[in-house]
């Protein structure tokens, strides 16, 4: 299947991080203006509006009268968790290729912190909620209540079977952290190293704090528009190569690839097929980065190497600023904001348009963004060009 | 460790009063014979009802994790999934595991913690000698 010719021409990012005294909601909206204001477009010209909750709720259909939208030839509430962008790049292409629409809106916002917790204490409330009853009971009651317990479980497995280390993972934290110096909208600039990785404070076994992203207050919203409108508009369009989502549905008995492989491998394959290229085409990596494990399963589920073989290509310093395959270009997840997949799109559209500054990638003619979510249960990935794709 | 307190509800009464007898029981198909793991209602394969069955109570460890320790308790908290010969894997605490030299693989048995103001629950240790006489 050809893709449907569209770009993303607007981005709007609010103040991210430790926010206060805003609603998810008002994040959304402010997000939202910004970025039809980022594209050269008003929000009267808005004709189709994707929204998704976090944690915090509060996003819901009620933002199309926040925003005063009276003209919406499509509005839903989406969540597929952390796959969720992808999937709404995805539905508003098809949308704006139908000609029933063309101008949408996708935007994510939360507002789970609060200033007397901390990013975990703020994360365990929504996640633990509700009595120790029967079997979902005595699930959370042994300690799979978190994500983190989860992820680790999954990090795991991973290095049982591929020998992959706790230091690897460091590596893609360190990474990261190098990205996010050259990013100014990032909440964390420091620089840290492998040790500094392996002494801060275990969360779920093998995870380290370092190996977790951020929790972060804050709304990112896109504008979707058909390649021909883009090219009128304000900002460098990042056209929209291919897409694709993957749902695995791990089996939880013998033969499950629980941590081993993830929804990558065929949302992956997709999109690539969609856009005619192969991993050695993608010149950028903006890989959802839940935690640092997550980053290694994905790019060996893509085809960047082989499977096992994340760990000792992340050890050789080939994803970060200098590297081979630069990947998660803007910090990523762990070090500058955590707005779901929001925050690898953003980055790639950063990149697409040349705007990355001290951290722009020179060759930006291929960039892939990944969303994860659900456990390993959802995936979806978009590829973007400066480049029109030859249809 | 954390010992879990957790209360019975109509649906899980069968697997905790096997439990307090010191029985592990899974899901099995009544139509096609495959086992399930105990949340499971409906047979994946063949969508018949499943019924509660008697597992062996021998595994093999999958992955572990470890929640460090809280105030009040005395060690962290080891859990992860055991895959029951039977083939289900089963979330599970798992006691008496060493820090060291336990990978995916290790043969695994069930055993049963009988916490007071809480209902039984099995849990995996890898040390036989652990199985005369449950917690």
């Amino acid at each position: 299947m050809p893709t449907t010719n569209c770009a993303i021409t607007g981005l709007g990012l609010t103040d991210v991080g430790k926010v206060y005294g805003k609603s998810a909601g008002q994040f959304a909206a402010e997000a939202v203006r910004r970025a039809v204001s980022d594209a050269g477009l008003s929000t009267g010209d808005i004709d189709g509006l994707l929204v998704m909750s976090g944690l915090a709720k509060g996003v819901n259909l009620d933002l199309a009268g926040t925003l005063g939208l009276s003209n919406l030839g499509l509005l839903a509430q989406m969540n597929v968790y952390g796959a969720t962008v992808g999937a709404m790049i995805e539905y508003a292409s098809l949308a704006i290729a139908t000609g029933n629409v063309s101008v949408v809106a996708c935007v994510f916002a939360d507002a789970p912190l609060r200033p007397d917790t901390t990013g975990g204490a703020a994360w365990s409330e929504y996640t633990t909620r509700g009595a120790r009853r029967g079997l979902p009971g005595l699930r959370a009651a042994i300690g799979l209540s978190s994500p983190t317990a989860h992820y680790a479980l999954a990090a795991r497995r991973h290095m049982s079977e591929y020998g992959t280390t706790s230091e690897q993972f460091g590596a893609v934290a360190v990474a990261q952290r190098q990205w996010a110096q050259h990013n100014p909208q990032a909440q964390f600039r420091g620089p840290i190293s492998i040790e500094d990785h392996q002494r801060s404070r275990i969360i779920s076994d093998p995870l380290h704090l370092l190996d977790c992203c951020l929790v972060s207050n804050g709304g990112a919203a896109i504008i979707v528009t058909s390649a021909e409108r883009a090219r009128d508009l304000r900002q460098p369009p990042a056209y929209i190569w291919g897409w694709g989502q993957g749902h695995p549905g791990h089996g939880w008995e013998q033969g499950s690839q629980f941590g081993l492989t993830t929804g990558a491998v065929q949302s992956g394959r997709a999109a690539m097929k969609m856009a005619g290229v192969t991993p050695a085409d993608v010149s950028i990596r903006e890989i959802y980065d839940c935690y640092t494990y997550t980053v290694l399963v994905t790019l060996e589920d893509y085809g960047f190497c082989a499977k096992g073989e994340a760990g000792p290509l992340a050890e050789s310093g080939a994803l970060g600023p200098g590297g081979a395959l630069p990947t998660n270009t803007g910090g990523g997840q762990l070090s500058a904001y955590y707005l779901v997949g929001m925050t690898p799109l953003i980055e790639a559209v950063t990149q697409a348009r040349g705007h990355g500054n001290e951290r722009q990638i020179a060759d930006n003619s291929m960039i892939l963004a990944s969303g994860n979510g659900g456990i390993l249960s959802h995936h979806s990935t978009v590829l973007l060009s400066p480049e029109l794709p030859a249809i | 460790m954390k010992i879990p307190i957790v209360e019975r509800d109509d649906r899980s009464a069968p697997f905790f009063d096997a439990a307090a007898r010191r029985r592990l029981v899974i899901k099995r198909c009544q139509n096609c014979a495959v086992y399930g793991p105990p949340r499971q209602r409906h047979c994946g394969r063949c969508g018949a009802e499943m019924t509660w069955s008697r597992a062996s109570g021998e595994a093999r460890l999958v992955t572990w994790t470890a929640s460090p320790a809280k105030k009040g308790d005395e060690s962290e908290t080891r859990f992860g999934y055991v895959e029951l010969a039977e083939g289900p894997w089963l979330e599970t605490l798992l006691v008496d595991l060493p820090i060291d030299g336990h990978l995916a693989g290790t043969p695994m048995h069930v055993t049963f913690l009988h916490p007071d103001g809480g209902e039984s629950v099995p849990a995996f240790t890898a040390n036989t000698s652990r199985l005369a006489g449950d917690q």
